[in-house]
């Protein structure tokens, strides 16, 4: 395996009893992206993410985050991963002053001065007790302990979930402009697929445990397309389509989702004889849907 | 890494420094009370009793859930923090081993106070010993082998061993060893058992954080290690399971005729271990005496004349007793019949056996009444009660899975009479059994 | 409904159902279980297992529905609160009743064959029915508990709260008002925690845990409270109704002609009447000595000590002659009443051992004489350092001989009784 990827899995599995979550799954997270780990809810993101820090044990397959291998060097890859959970798991007790000094007598590479303008920005305040922050402050407390030392990779698995759109949007941009002008890795989840289409540059798409699909962003993004068909009659069936991901007839007119689109195949759909033909590009989250949850051909 | 030690070790106290100062608390208290009231008082002072086991099981509830979190959830340490997980559990069974040291010392000092005997500084130390194992094997073990359920299997396990602890230490000395022995309480068990259980359940622990045990291993070291802590809360159950390996030593409780006059005696080497096993009758009267060496112990069970003795004896691991019966004239030993008997119930019968008149005998001779330990049942209290007529001869079950509450027996021509509570009567020859009760009152005595 | 209820409640705790079950199956097979020959028995020890393995049911008993709003969830169905306490009722005696089944029907097979004359339907099925309350009723109590607190530890710490307070309230009651049979109390303390489950199920179920704790907690002391003042008012009003704490006992006479009672009443007052059998007459022994219990001689006469003071009290023979009670004194100084005493051949004296002097005793003029001390040569006067001639056997050579061994040397010696 190759330390050119900030995380590799290969052939990495893991069961539930006859159930299979992750399945065979052979990733591989390029050092400096910002990739989004798309999946539905049960599609096995989250246990993927705890295979890789070895909070869970792996059936069988080998994953390695920043060239260590997960079980090994799982100390070592905690001194320069930093891990945003979905449910905070913050000792409620302390204060947010005893938190910081707390951890901060685990990690060397600790950079006080970043916690404390961090701090400053998100207006946590040092007395107070963890219980007594809100949601929202909570899971930028754990983002702040998280980047605190600066960590090589950023593991988020879905930070914002029950939060409201602005403390999502803050927290979002907070991520970005603070990893990105070092050059880190961010891996992030979420089924929030719109928030990240506004930030990723790569995208993995996760489905009842299988990578589905794994490319950079703009890849996917030109690489899908719906197509528009009018037809006089009835819309014929669609025959010798390649990466068909949807359809569906609407009247006389045919709609359909290709993967993979090229003039090419822009000339077989011209030999249905459509009275007209449109292509329109799509959002992340119409791409997702139909990879995740259409009817495919 | 002294920065960590040190974070972790404030943390821990920082999360349980109240019920570290209760722990603490507890021996003190435990003793300034042991010392101002008489055992007599400790012993039956209910609440003072139910408040300390009370406060004790919830101290250590209390303790588990603070540092082992429910369900499968994980502390932030356990997922974030770049520490040995060894070195994290280490320092949280640190923490709940001194509250589990301060329990077993207020326990052991409080036990050995009610009970006057052993030393304190002696059964401080058992219970420190006992807690420990509780706490190492239970927590560990329920936490290794069951994640998912770890929690409540521990917890279980911590409630019954704060109960067993504090019966065991209250009740050390008869219910460790077995009967008619005298208890050591650093004898063997607490020497080599429980540090076994104590290694084991740090080995299967660590094996665990190294490993992460799949569920059919899982289930394995479960079993393994539910039998080691069987054992560690039961150690009575596994004495008694080693002590039919170990050597019986005989003895005999002797036995005088009515009048004084004729003794029957244990001859030879006393304690024997193995055959033969020799009885001398001894006529003072007239000055002379016999032997008889017997190929199984035997205990005695009465006189039904002045020159006649009965017995019963066993062979080792034998489903029956022998019955026998021993003629001075002429130096006769008579087997009467086999009674039905639990494997090696002799051993039990040797103390007891005629130590109160219920081992009588009928005054001419013929009936000889038995109660033996319950055929059907281990329990020590429950009895079976026989009849034997040594002329046709007969041996008869005549109540089974009974009490002795009788303390006083009664010979009479057609009838043995057996009073104190709940008295009843048995009728001869035919052995049935009945309440009895004085004239006029209901069930009518005659 | 109902079937659907009983599906929901059987997938939630089958496990502690299950076990509860099958401890008890294995307990019956090892022989460890229940008592098939007689009609009651207190549980073995073993018996602690299932017994607490269905409290532990019964303590997950409404944890389901105090989590979160699952109560309001159920509700939601068009589901009544009786419907959902009956099922959770009939499913903890259902399994405590099939399980009662099974174990006495193992019982009575693995019952040694020599018991089997011993058993009848009658006893078995009183066997079973103690099965089932033995385990019925810590199921029940348990879900009693289960309403108040979510979860099995709130459910614990419910139960540990009311048999805390049960305890607590018994023990500081004043010695003086305590009641001998507190049945009513009992019974109070019952149908308190019964009263309490109802009407936390069907009013309180969606309310805060606090004011659940409060409701069963006063509902509980009510109950208790209750039952308590029914016993103090019976206690009071009708002394003579409850029985007082007495012990009795019966000692006959070796040819069953007369019956001495011992009778204890709370532990201090003692009471000794000697009966003459034939005909119930009942002559009471004043100034008994409880301290030194009788004994019958082997010719119907009791020997039993008498107490006049401190230190003060002599062995008395009484012998029923003519309708009258004799009583001859027969010693002016202590003795142990439990020596034994050994008739003559004719059964004119006694032989006693006390303190390591033989004494002989002619009943009729009460006359006690020395005639050995067992720590020294019989010829000599004096009393010596303890030596190892210590004797352990007397005997009645004849009519007006003794006879006693020493052991180191072993000899034989012989005194004649003037």
């Amino acid at each position: 395996m190759s330390s050119e990827y900030a995380i590799e899995t290969r052939e990495l599995t893991k069961r539930f009893g006859r159930r299979t979550v992750v399945d065979h799954l052979s990733l591989q997270v390029p050092r400096g992206s910002i990739f989004a780990f798309l999946g539905r809810n049960g599609a096995g993101k989250t246990t993927t993410i705890r295979l890789l820090l070895d909070l869970l044990d792996r059936n069988s397959g080998d994953a390695r985050v920043l060239g260590l291998d997960a079980v090994t060097g799982a100390r070592d890859i905690r001194r320069q991963v930093g891990y945003v959970a979905q449910d905070t798991d913050l000792y409620d007790w302390m204060t947010v002053e005893e938190h910081l000094w707390f951890c901060r007598g685990f990690h060397a590479a600790w950079d006080e001065t970043l916690v404390r303008e961090l701090q400053r920005k998100l207006d946590l305040p040092d007395k107070q007790k963890i219980r007594q922050l809100s949601r929202g402050k909570q899971a930028q407390l754990a983002l702040l302990l998280a980047m605190a030392y600066r960590p090589e990779l950023l593991i988020l698995d879905e930070p914002t979930a029950g939060l409201d759109v602005v403390v999502r949007r803050e927290f979002l941009e907070e991520v970005i402009e603070l990893i990105q002008q070092e050059g880190r890795t961010i891996f992030f989840s979420s089924h929030l697929v719109h928030e990240v289409e506004r930030i990723a540059d790569w995208v993995g798409i996760m489905d009842n445990g299988k990578l589905s699909y794994c490319a950079p962003l703009e890849a996917l993004k030109s690489s899908v397309r719906r197509l528009v068909c009018a037809f006089d009659g009835t819309p014929p069936a669609l025959a010798g389509i390649p990466g068909v991901l949807q359809q569906e007839v609407i009247g006389k007119s045919l709609i359909f989702t290709v993967q993979d689109y090229s003039p090419e195949l822009l000339a077989s759909v011209q030999q249905l004889a459509p009275r007209q033909v449109e292509v329109e590009p799509l959002w992340l989250e119409d791409i997702f849907v139909a990879m995740v949850g259409g009817e495919r051909g | 890494m002294l920065t960590a030690l040190y974070r972790l070790c404030w943390k821990e106290w920082r999360q349980s420094w109240y019920l570290l100062l209760a722990a603490l608390l507890l021996p003190p208290l435990a003793l300034r009370l042991s010392l101002t009231l008489t055992p007599d008082q400790l012993h039956n002072w209910e609440p003072l009793k139910l408040t300390m086991v009370l406060f004790t099981m919830g101290l250590i509830a209390r303790s588990a859930l603070v540092v082992f979190p429910a369900g499968t959830r994980q502390t932030y340490a356990e997922v974030h923090l770049p520490i040995s997980p060894m070195l994290h559990q280490f320092l949280l069974f640190v923490g709940q081993a001194l509250i589990a040291t301060c329990a077993g010392m207020s326990f052991g000092g409080w036990a050995a106070q009610q009970t006057g005997a052993p030393p304190a500084a002696e059964m401080m130390l058992v219970g420190v010993v006992h807690f420990l194992a509780i706490l190492f094997v239970t927590l560990a073990v329920a936490r290794a082998v069951f994640p998912t359920a770890g929690l409540v299997v521990g917890m279980l396990w911590a409630f019954i061993g704060t109960n067993s602890s504090f019966y065991y230490l209250s009740f050390f000395a008869p219910s460790v060893v077995g009967e008619g022995r005298p208890a050591d309480p650093l004898s063997g068990v607490y020497y080599w058992y429980l540090p076994v259980c104590l290694t084991a359940a740090l080995l299967a622990y660590s094996f665990h954080l190294g490993h992460k045990l799949s569920l059919p291993r899982r289930g394995i070291a479960m079993g393994g290690l539910a039998v080691v802590l069987v054992g560690a809360l039961f150690p009575k159950m596994l004495l008694n399971t080693f002590e039919h390996q170990n050597k019986y030593e005989w003895y005999f409780q002797s036995l005088t005729a009515d009048d004084g006059s004729v003794v029957v005696e244990a001859g030879g080497v006393i304690p024997a271990v193995k055959p033969p096993y020799t009885l001398e009758m001894t006529d003072l009267r007239a000055g002379h005496s016999v032997t008889y060496s017997w190929n199984e112990p035997v205990v005695g069970v009465g006189m039904p004349t002045r020159t006649a003795v009965i017995l019963l004896g066993q062979p080792t691991d034998a489903h029956y007793l022998h019955l026998y019966r021993w003629e001075m004239a002429g130096n006769v030993v008579r087997l009467l019949g086999d009674i039905p008997a639990s494997p090696n119930i002799i051993r039990n019968l040797w103390q007891s056996s005629c130590t109160d008149s219920t081992c009588d005998h009928h005054s001419h001779g013929r009936y000889t009444f038995l109660h033996l330990p319950s055929l059907g049942h281990s329990r020590e209290e429950i009895f079976d009660w026989w009849l034997i007529d040594s002329v046709t001869p007969r041996i008869q079950l005549i109540k089974p899975e009974t009490y002795m509450s009788q303390s006083h027996i009664t010979w009479l021509p057609d009838r043995i009479v057996l009073t104190g509570y709940n008295p009843k009567v048995i009728h001869l020859p035919d052995g049935a059994v009945s309440d009895w009760a004085l004239p006029g009152e209901k069930g009518g005595a005659k | 409904m109902i079937p659907r209820l009983l599906w929901k409640e059987w997938q939630e705790r089958r496990h502690w159902f299950l076990l509860w079950s099958l401890s008890l199956v294995a307990l019956s097979m090892v022989g460890e279980g229940q008592y098939c020959t007689e009609n009651y028995k207190e549980p073995t020890n073993w018996m602690m297992i299932p017994i607490l393995l269905a409290l532990l049911a019964g303590l997950q008993g409404y944890s389901s529905e105090l989590t979160g709003n699952r109560a309001a969830f159920l509700y939601m169905r068009g589901v009544i609160w009786k419907q959902v306490l009956a099922v959770k009722i009939l499913l903890g005696l259902g399994v405590a009743i099939l399980t009662a089944v099974l174990t006495t029907a193992i019982s009575v097979l693995a019952m040694p064959a020599v018991y089997h004359p011993f058993m009848t339907m009658k006893t078995a099925a009183f066997s079973a029915l103690f099965v089932v309350l033995f385990t019925g009723g810590p199921y029940l109590l348990g879900l009693c508990c289960s309403v108040v607190l979510p979860g099995i530890f709130g459910s614990i710490g419910t139960l540990m709260l009311y048999y805390g307070g049960i305890m607590f309230i018994g023990m500081l009651i004043p010695k003086t008002l305590q009641i001998t049979e507190p049945i009513f109390s009992f019974i109070g303390a019952v149908l308190g925690i019964l009263a309490a489950m109802v009407v936390i199920v069907r009013f309180g179920l969606t309310l805060a845990w606090s004011q659940r704790l409060a409701r069963f907690a006063a509902i509980s002391l009510v109950g208790i409270g209750i039952g308590y003042i029914t016993d103090f008012t019976i206690a009071r009003v009708y002394p003579h109704a409850i029985a007082k704490p007495f012990s009795r006992e019966v000692a006959l006479s070796p040819s069953g002609r007369y019956a001495l009672i011992s009778e204890t009443e709370d532990g201090q007052h003692h009471r000794y009447t000697f009966v003459v059998m034939k005909n119930d007459k009942r002559l009471p022994i004043e100034k008994a000595d409880s301290s030194a219990p009788p004994s019958w001689t082997t010719n119907d006469d009791l020997v039993q000590s008498t107490y006049h003071g401190t230190y003060d009290n002599t062995l008395q023979l009484f012998r029923y002659v003519d309708g009258h009670l004799l009583q001859h004194q027969l010693n002016n100084s202590p003795i142990d009443a439990q020596c034994r005493l050994s008739p003559s051949p004719d059964g004119k004296l006694l032989l006693a051992d006390v303190h390591n002097d033989l004494l002989v005793i002619d009943p009729p003029s009460g006359s006690v004489r020395t005639v050995a001390n067992l720590d020294v040569h019989p010829h000599s006067t004096k009393r010596m350092r303890t030596t190892t001639y210590y004797a352990i056997h007397y005997w009645w050579q004849d009519n007006h001989t003794i006879g006693y061994e020493q052991t180191n040397p072993s000899r034989r010696i012989f005194v004649k009784v003037e």
